[in-house]
């Protein structure tokens, strides 16, 4: 176990040396020159020059991105051209918007997914069981930027319960920020519920048709003990994985949401970053969701031996 | 206001100056496109709305000003959060919106874009090369620190001193700052400049504390008592809200002699979706937008609960031809191109009426425009002519446009269609803003929409631009007869020969061609009804010293 | 909820269903099974009538079946599309822009007055072909890669994987975006940047895949009698792993369908005025709000969402009836399968 965790862990850094290298050389094949938007208006080439020295852009690339992870290395993720602020103040300010975001998004997923799933299995071939299905296939197959629209269309703008977007920190006005998360969630969520509880029903359909399940039910078992208690216990081990994949990619769901629905989050600041060629940003926010990315996966294998004992860690791959 | 959001073509940047100022298209428009790929964030939650409104009701209380209402809590919509508020560092328009109330400037612009004084109540020119300024003497910072000649130095040598601020650029022409006396400050000009005073009427001009500087606070994120502007500077959660609160020791008065300013407090929300922006104002969530999306224009004209209007802002938009390089290096082709426009369908249909047709580079609202300079209609026979002259069979070009603003790609595929109809084969091609800047920075393109959100000075909308070597002189236009025109305004201090010499620059580029003017931006207001006392600037700078809630 | 966990999750679930945890002798026996879909009635009596009669009947035990024809639908009319939409996509009348529906414009003009059913018509060519192109290309990239590593072994196969697990670490539309944004904008680099973001998937299945072909007795005995590596390759290890793979290309269409339109809808894909359905639902935007033109969003929503539904459906289907472990799993009469996307 402790030789598992050793080794997976040792793992990540060339994953994440590289992840970062080549995000680096990517951005920089952007064309456009940061300190040239930056300074804008009437800079003179004298200027520009002076600025591109003072953040190092004059320097190899391959010297550029030593430097980087030298500073990396230590904690200090540089400097955002355009937000003239630090990268990880930058990343810091916005993360606890997308975590809300996500996190939310997973819990009310599984916490619909999982009695949706229940109930289509236990309803196999009926008409209900036939809505669930329909009704998840169009979560998964809608894309979520056209759903954030429509949502925004009827909700907002027609009749309008909910702002079309904006974020208020719980801290600040909880109730206000439960109103603006009702939409986004509704976007994120949507195409998880889907697709978690295709798992549930799948999963639960395979155990109900077990033995011991036969067995319970023959001894006279009531239904729903059975199903929650028995089945479901037993159901929800792919269910972990899924989840555990969700986590680790929130923010690569939340870039479009968090951009329709004007959050500011860690997605969009990706996306700016990106579009404006702020490369320390871009930078740290790929890393950052990188590592998570991993770390998730990495716990996700640690749950499952935890809760699975015919899986054992020794052999990954 | 909306014509600095011109510049807003591309939203989901941080709005630096250039990425902001050189924008394509038009104005407002630009902005209906921004939707919501705009950077910064948040609004305010009608919940957080509901407080603050309960502020203003309650907080407000019929004051001196000749029954003006004096007290409450003014929301103000911004297209993007503000990124630094040190006028040193600044590049982002935005940030002119929220320093313009916190910081006074030794000279103002009116709604004519004349000058006016501020914290200098005269101005001479002992000299083409000096500028004596008389300073009032009634004005300290908010930290106690008396307003004086000497706080005059400490800011331009700021500047002077810090070559890689952006500012250093606009007042190059000054090489040294002294004081005369504490209410006499002179600068001294390595040559005549013009539009120096125009300069000093934005960031290169706004006095802070001589004692905020040097005490190394952080100018940029929390200035506190820095200024001595109408408002003060009070508490910034970026990416959420920006709020100035009432200076009670403001110098200014109103018309009557009532104390400045009227408001309690200003709390600006970024709110980067034009949509999102409407319909916070509608729903009264906030007083005061900065832009209103060219589809909601209508709405916002009928609905009898806010207030809207527009006057010609000092933008222009438009096609740069880069006149180095086939297909644009005949002039015949330019001018082909500048016939096959129809200039007001696009204000009529891209822009919805959020716009003024354009002919040059200066704006109706400037005292250089001459409206008898107007060479191009739209008349495809001439363009057609224009090719035939030139002896061009047919002519095929690609198009850069800003990736990201349906308004761009809407007016990039009238234009299109209408050059088809001239016979000119028009290739669209988006990029990100950034790439846009670098390929027609480089000389690398053919066409490219990109706009410009003006100055004040015409020098600040012709001399960059159709200047041999211009910083924004991406088509490599030269003409000798415009430069040496150009250099005579930029080094006399007489506006009436300035003007003249403006126009004949004007006539004489427009004759080449070198850009394809298409529309001047609009500054509007867009606010509730109950907002008072406001003024709409050209500059698009919207200054709440004398407005109040009704 | 992201594109990329649900693909994740398919390849959790591919992996799961095909690869590594099914003994390696069953895989033989899977892929015979798979190179001929066996369909009673072509065996028998191919004439008209059995045909449709068998079809029906397939088509009855799993409706899933149905979205086949409608994804034929949707690629006949991406060919024909100059022959079936009734005005041309490309031109403009301002006169009639942001109209509503109506008899003459079943789903209304949009801003420039363009028929919006024209332009939704002509916008399947783009989202079709790229969603293939991107699939096809990233598919043969990853299934070489995989290949490579899941052969050679050693420390091929290591800095391999690490070259995958880098791509699969990366949130995948900020990468795709990067791509795009770097090589500029344009259909051909989104197939591109798409196409790249998909490799790790395809190389870990078919490193998976190969793993157990190569540790079949037959390939042992081939390499022992000294067999040339590429000949193993062409003979055993690629007929093996291609239906896995062609199951994971149909379900991952719908995926590369869904990152073109988000691209384009940033403007950096289809190049206006070419029609493409991320595009129109990006020009309808500005539309939405003060109840302007509201409508104008609906017909390429629609269409985006029939045919990723479709093409998400066909490939359970196709999965069904090719893997038979999830086959004798799942019930197959059940509109959609228990396996995960």
């Amino acid at each position: 176990m402790v030789n598992f965790l050793v080794r997976r862990l040792l793992f990540m850094i060339p994953v994440a040396l590289l992840v970062s290298f080549v995000t680096f050389m990517i951005i920089h094949l952007i064309p456009g020159d940061p300190a040239r938007v930056l300074l804008g208006e009437s800079a003179t080439p004298q200027t520009v020059a002076a600025l591109r020295h003072q953040l190092g852009l004059d320097k190899p690339l391959l010297t550029q991105y030593v430097l980087w992870l030298g500073q990396a290395l230590h904690g200090n993720l540089g400097q955002s051209i355009q937000l003239q602020q630090p990268v990880t103040q930058a990343i810091l300010q916005r993360l606890p918007v997308t975590a809300e975001l996500g996190i939310i998004s997973l819990v009310v997923s599984v916490a619909l997914a999982i009695p949706l799933g229940v109930l289509a299995a236990g309803t196999r071939n009926t008409p209900i069981d036939w809505l669930i299905n329909v009704l998840s296939l169009i979560g998964t197959s809608i894309p979520n930027f056209v759903l954030g629209l429509l949502l925004i269309l009827f909700l907002a703008v027609v009749i309008r319960p909910f702002p079309p977007g904006g974020y208020v920190p719980f801290t600040q006005d909880p109730l206000a920020n439960l109103r603006d998360l009702v939409l986004p969630v509704i976007t994120l969520a949507a195409g998880a519920v889907a697709g978690n509880l295709r798992q549930v029903r799948a999963s639960m359909i395979e155990v109900l048709s077990q033995d011991y399940i036969r067995t319970a039910r023959a001894k006279g078992l009531r239904r729903g003990r059975v199903y929650f208690v028995h089945a479901l216990r037993n159901a929800l081990l792919p269910l972990l994985t899924i989840v555990g994949l969700q986590a680790g990619a929130i923010l690569g769901g939340a870039v479009i949401i968090e951009s329709i629905f004007l959050w500011p989050g860690v997605g969009l600041l990706a996306i700016q970053s990106i579009l404006s060629k702020d490369y320390p940003v871009v930078q740290g926010v790929v890393l950052l969701s990188a590592l998570s990315y991993m770390l998730v996966n990495l716990l996700v294998d640690v749950g499952y031996g935890a809760l699975d004992p015919r899986i054992s860690l020794g052999q990954s791959q | 206001m909306s014509q600095q959001r011109a510049r807003h073509a591309f939203s989901l940047f941080h709005s630096s100056e250039r990425a902001a100022e050189r924008a394509a298209g038009s104005s407002a428009a630009r902005s209906a496109a921004s939707r919501w790929r705009k950077p910064l964030l948040t609004l305010v939650s009608a919940g957080m709305l509901a407080l603050s409104l309960a502020a203003c009701g309650s907080g407000g209380s019929s004051g001196s000003g000749g029954g003006v209402k004096t007290g409450g809590t003014l929301n103000v919509g911004l297209d993007s959060d503000a990124v630094t508020l040190d006028p040193l560092k600044s590049t982002a328009l935005v940030d002119r919106q929220v320093m313009l109330n916190m910081y006074d400037t030794l000279v103002r612009v009116d709604t004519q874009n004349k000058i006016q004084p501020d914290l200098a109540t005269t101005w001479s020119y002992p000299s083409p090369t000096q500028l004596v300024f008389t300073l009032r003497s009634d004005v300290k910072f908010e930290d106690g620190t008396p307003f004086n000649a000497d706080a005059v130095v400490a800011n331009i040598n700021r500047i002077l001193n810090n070559q890689t601020s952006p500012r250093y650029s606009e007042i190059s022409s000054v090489s040294s700052v002294q004081a005369v006396d504490p209410t006499h400050v002179q600068f001294n000009l390595s040559q005549p400049f013009g539009p120096l005073l125009a300069a000093l009427t934005d960031r290169a001009g706004m006095m802070l504390s001589p004692a905020a500087i040097s005490s190394g606070a952080d100018l940029a994120s929390a200035p506190k008592n820095a200024g001595s502007g109408p408002f003060e500077f009070s508490a910034w959660v970026k990416g959420d809200h920006l709020t100035l609160q009432r200076n009670p020791s403001y110098w200014g008065k109103s018309a009557s002699g009532a104390s400045l300013p009227y408001l309690d407090k200003i709390v600006y929300h970024p709110i980067t979706n034009e949509s999102v922006m409407y319909t916070n104002l509608e729903t009264n969530t906030i007083q005061v937008a900065d832009v209103v999306g060219p589809t909601d224009v209508a709405a916002a004209k009928a609905n009898a609960a806010l207030t809207y209007k527009q006057i010609a802002a000092l933008s222009f938009f438009g096609i740069e031809l880069n006149t180095q390089a086939a297909p644009f290096n005949n002039a015949n082709a330019r001018r082909a191109v500048a016939w096959g426009v129809n200039r007001q369908e696009i204000v009529n249909s891209v822009l919805h009426g959020v716009g003024v047709v354009a002919q040059g580079p200066i704006s109706p609202t400037s005292w250089a425009y001459s409206s008898k300079i107007a060479p191009y209609g739209y008349d495809t026979s001439k363009a057609k002519a224009e090719l035939q002259a030139g002896g061009l069979s047919s002519l095929s070009f690609t198009l850069l446009i800003p990736s990201g603003s349906p308004a761009n790609a809407q007016e990039a595929q009238f234009l299109q269609s209408e050059l088809q109809a001239a016979g000119i084969t028009m290739t669209i091609k988006q990029e990100t803003f950034s790439s846009l800047l670098s390929d027609s920075a480089s000389h690398n393109f053919q066409a490219a929409l990109l706009g410009w959100s003006g100055r004040p000075d015409p020098d600040g909308n012709m001399y960059s631009w159709f200047h041999t070597g211009g910083g924004f002189n991406d088509m490599q236009y030269t003409n000798p007869q415009v430069d040496s025109l150009l250099d005579a305004a930029r080094v006399s201090n007489d506006q009436t020969q300035r003007a003249t010499d403006y126009q004949q620059a004007e006539a004489l580029m427009l004759q080449d061609a070198p850009y394809v003017f298409i529309n001047h931006g609009v500054s509007i207001q867009a606010t509730s009804k109950n907002v008072q006392g406001y003024t709409v600037l050209p500059t698009g700078i919207m200054e709440f010293a004398q407005v109040s809630l009704g | 909820m992201a594109p990329q966990p649900s693909e994740s999750q398919r390849e959790a679930e591919s992996l799961q269903h095909m690869g590594e945890i099914a003994p390696a002798a069953e895989v033989g026996e899977k892929v015979g099974e798979k190179v001929a879909i066996p369909d009673e009635g072509e065996r028998s009596h191919p004439t008209f009538a059995t045909r449709a009669r068998s079809a029906l009947r397939a088509v009855w035990a799993d409706p899933r079946l149905i979205c086949g024809a409608v994804l034929v639908a949707l690629l006949l009319m991406a060919i024909f599309a100059p022959w079936i939409a009734p005005y041309p996509p490309l031109k403009y009348h301002p006169t009639i822009a942001a109209r509503p529906p109506s008899l003459a414009h079943w789903l209304g003009t949009d801003a420039l007055g363009r028929d919006q059913l024209s332009r939704v018509i002509y916008g399947a060519r783009i989202s079709l072909s790229v969603g293939a192109g991107a699939i096809v290309l990233g598919g043969l990239v990853g299934a070489f890669l995989g290949i490579l590593g899941g052969y050679a072994r050693g420390w091929v196969d290591q800095i391999i994987t690490i070259v995958v697990d880098a791509l699969l670490a990366f949130p995948s539309l900020i990468l795709a975006l990067a791509i795009a944004a770097a090589l500029g904008s344009g259909i051909t680099n989104v197939v591109i940047a798409l196409a790249v973001v998909r490799i790790p998937l395809y190389a870990r299945l078919a490193r998976g895949q190969t793993l157990q072909v190569r540790a079949l007795d037959y390939v042992t005995a081939a390499r022992a009698v000294g067999t040339p590596a590429w000949r193993i390759l062409l003979r055993h290890i690629f007929p093996n792993i291609f239906s896995p793979l062609l199951v994971q290309a149909t379900l991952s269409i719908s995926f590369a369908i869904l990152d073109e339109s988000v691209l384009s809808f940033l403007g950096l894909g289809a190049q206006p005025p070419t029609p493409e359905w991320g595009t129109m639902i990006s020009d309808a935007q500005p539309y939405l709000t003060g109840a302007t033109a509201p409508w104008m969003i609906l017909g390429p929503a629609l269409a985006i969402t029939i045919t990723v539904l479709c093409l998400n459906l066909f490939g359970d289907a196709m999965r069904d009836r090719l893997d038979p472990r999830t086959a004798g799993k799942v019930d197959s009469a059940s509109l959609a399968s228990g396996a995960q996307e």
